[in-house]
């Protein structure tokens, strides 16, 4: 068996590369031999929230990766979300909280709410999806 | 904790039968008159696509039992979550659950009228309402929506935290279009839905009205919180609106931005798709109704994994079924486009661009009789026509006014070729054009609840002279 290159060719790797670009992996959709990784992650991207605090939404973006001999993550490309997406985010946040879909706190989530805001170890506030509900 | 299933119980209770709703226990507007069918017993650990039962732990054994015991709902619950599987993985071969293995299923997860799939597995729940008590997992309806949400889950992994209305409200159109498509597995259930329906498809019916005892059930509390004679109907009217430009929340008689609200918008333009096809089969019967689910379903599941993750994920996904349609079978696409036209999840002009873009032969206008005409350019259109001639309301106002916009205001007044450029547009889209004759017939909209005896377009275009002109034919008062 050929052993696995190290860097970003391990997809761990990967997205502890692109953590601190505040984006998380959600897959890897394609490699080039030449080093290009085409992904799918989300932006952690601020938008305001009912509360006043600042809440950062994950915002899908598709990433063009390259990476250098080693597998060391060289540039990315398309991490910035377009404006549309972001607004979009911003209307979705607003949605949640409008139909108490936005839990406060941690802990059980409570009936009919899908979301809740988790604290990362930045201390930052970030939105996360619990679940889906049938209504 | 494991459960484990013998290779004995499991082929024993495949030799067995069991008692189950056909798609819920409810009827129209009441908790009850659900259909009873009788079902070999299922084997949930079986690929593709196993799931498990984690509450209650201990599987009854495989008998028919009465409706009302814990027994029966396991089993109804069972039978639903194996159709599923079998129905979505064979569409999708070598994809696995974003949870594991084993997707783990409890049935009675406290009190609550909902049901939940939360990447440990799905949830369903017990409620009382109206002096009765009832249990979401015990719906086919219910539980094969929120295997639906699973099922998305695995292939489009990337949809789950998308702070995105339109993607979350796709994903739940994905869970009622998983009810409609895995109902339709059942022979009993097509040839109730035939028969209901007389053959055209697009009509309220058993098949259109998803989970009609949770929406009674709710409906006790909340009177304009679900539809009138379900929790959601297939079969509505919404078209497609900027979800910016709608409120956040609203009766169930109107269309929101909340996600399960939104997603009607899809799942009508889905499930009027789904009667187009049928009736481009040769035949309007149970094997014809069972290929076109079969092939919806493949169709749906390619076009989502081709799909760009944007706010406008409707069109996208609509887009790409667009592109997939014809391959499938001839007529399809004809079917899947006037459906999402109708709907608006696309534009009549969008519609013709994909996957090619049509030639054009050039016009001239024609005399004016009683209103102004203007010269329209359609060659968006795919008629064949680079443009048309229309009457248009171009006459001097009298007060410069126009209708309340949204949000502040109101909206900006077109201009006159506007307005009948939109007018004609309106046409194509509700599918009261006919143009059979001068342009391309493929280029028509259709509508599937049209009556087949007499024509019931309200416009044509017929050619004057050199000119193509939009003359109307009748005025209706049917929808």
């Amino acid at each position: 068996m050929r052993r696995r290159k190290a860097g970003v060719a391990d997809e761990k790797n990967l997205r502890a590369a692109l953590a601190k670009r505040d984006l998380e992996l959600v897959s890897v959709d394609e490699r080039s031999p030449d080093g290009t990784i085409v992904a799918t992650a989300n932006r952690l991207h601020v938008v305001p929230d009912p509360d006043g605090k600042p809440l950062y939404a994950p915002i899908p973006v598709t990433l063009r990766i390259q990476c250098d001999e080693r597998g060391n993550v060289r540039t990315v490309a398309g991490e910035t979300p377009e404006a549309a997406a972001i607004a979009d985010a911003a209307r979705f946040v607003k949605s949640l909280a409008d139909n108490r879909q936005l839990a406060a706190g941690e802990g059980p989530v409570p009936p009919g709410a899908t979301h809740q805001v988790e604290i990362d170890a930045k201390g930052r506030r970030i939105l996360r999806r619990r679940r889906f509900s049938a209504l | 904790m494991k459960k484990r299933v013998s290779k004995r119980a499991a082929k024993a209770s495949a030799s067995k039968t069991i008692s189950t709703w056909e798609d819920d226990p409810g009827s129209v507007d009441q908790p009850t008159g659900g259909r009873l069918v009788q079902r070999p017993a299922p084997n949930l650990s079986q690929v593709p696509l196993p799931t498990s039962i984690s509450n209650p732990h201990r599987a009854p054994a495989a008998k028919l039992y009465a409706p009302g015991t814990p027994e029966f709902r396991y089993w109804a619950a069972a039978d639903a979550l194996r159709r599923g599987s079998d129905y979505w993985g064979a569409l999708l071969p070598g994809v696995a659950w974003e949870v594991g293995a084993r997707l783990p299923v409890d049935l009675d997860h406290g009190v609550d009228l909902n049901a939940y799939y939360d990447r440990v597995g799905l949830r369903f729940f017990h409620g009382t309402a109206g002096g009765r008590t009832l249990y979401s997992g015990e719906s086919p309806d219910v539980v094969c929506h929120e295997l639906g949400h699973a099922v998305l889950d695995s292939i489009k992994p990337q949809l789950w935290d998308a702070a995105s209305i339109e993607i979350a409200a796709f994903h739940e159109s994905f869970g009622d279009m998983s009810a409609v498509l895995t109902a339709l597995q059942l022979p009993s259930l097509r040839q109730t839905v035939l028969t209901e329906t007389g053959g055209v498809l697009y009509r309220s019916s058993r098949l259109s009205r998803l989970a009609e005892q949770l929406g009674w059930a709710i409906r006790q509390d909340y009177p304009t919180a679900v539809d009138r004679d379900c929790l959601r109907n297939a079969v509505n009217s919404f078209f497609y609106r900027d979800p910016d430009t709608l409120p956040s929340s609203g009766p169930a008689a109107t269309l929101s931005s909340e996600p399960h609200s939104f997603s009607r918008v899809f799942t009508a333009g889905f499930f009027e798709a789904l009667a187009g096809m049928l009736k481009a089969r040769p035949a309007r019967d149970v094997a014809n109704l069972l290929q076109v689910s079969q092939d919806m379903g493949r169709i749906l599941v390619s076009a989502i994994r081709r799909a760009a993750v944007v706010p406008t994920f409707y069109s996208q996904v609509a887009a790409n079924m667009l592109q997939l349609a014809d391959a499938q079978f001839k007529g399809y696409r004809q079917a899947m486009k006037s459906a999402f036209v109708r709907h608006g999840i696309v534009s009549p002009a969008a519609a013709v661009t994909i996957p090619t873009s049509v030639a054009h032969a050039r016009v001239t206008s024609v005399q004016p009789r009683r209103l102004p005409t203007v010269e329209l350019s359609v060659p968006e259109y795919g008629l064949g026509v680079d443009s048309i001639s229309v009457h248009a309301a171009a006459e001097p106002k009298r007060f410069e006014v126009a209708g309340a916009a949204l949000a502040v205001g109101s909206v900006e007044p077109p201009s006159e070729d506007d307005a009948a450029k939109s007018f004609f547009e309106d046409l194509m889209r509700r599918g009261r054009l006919k143009v059979a004759g001068v342009a391309r017939a493929r280029a028509a909209i259709s509508r599937p609840h049209a009556a087949e005896t007499h024509e019931t377009y309200t416009h044509e275009l017929r050619r004057e002279g050199k000119a193509i002109v939009l003359r109307r034919l009748r005025i209706d008062c049917a929808f």
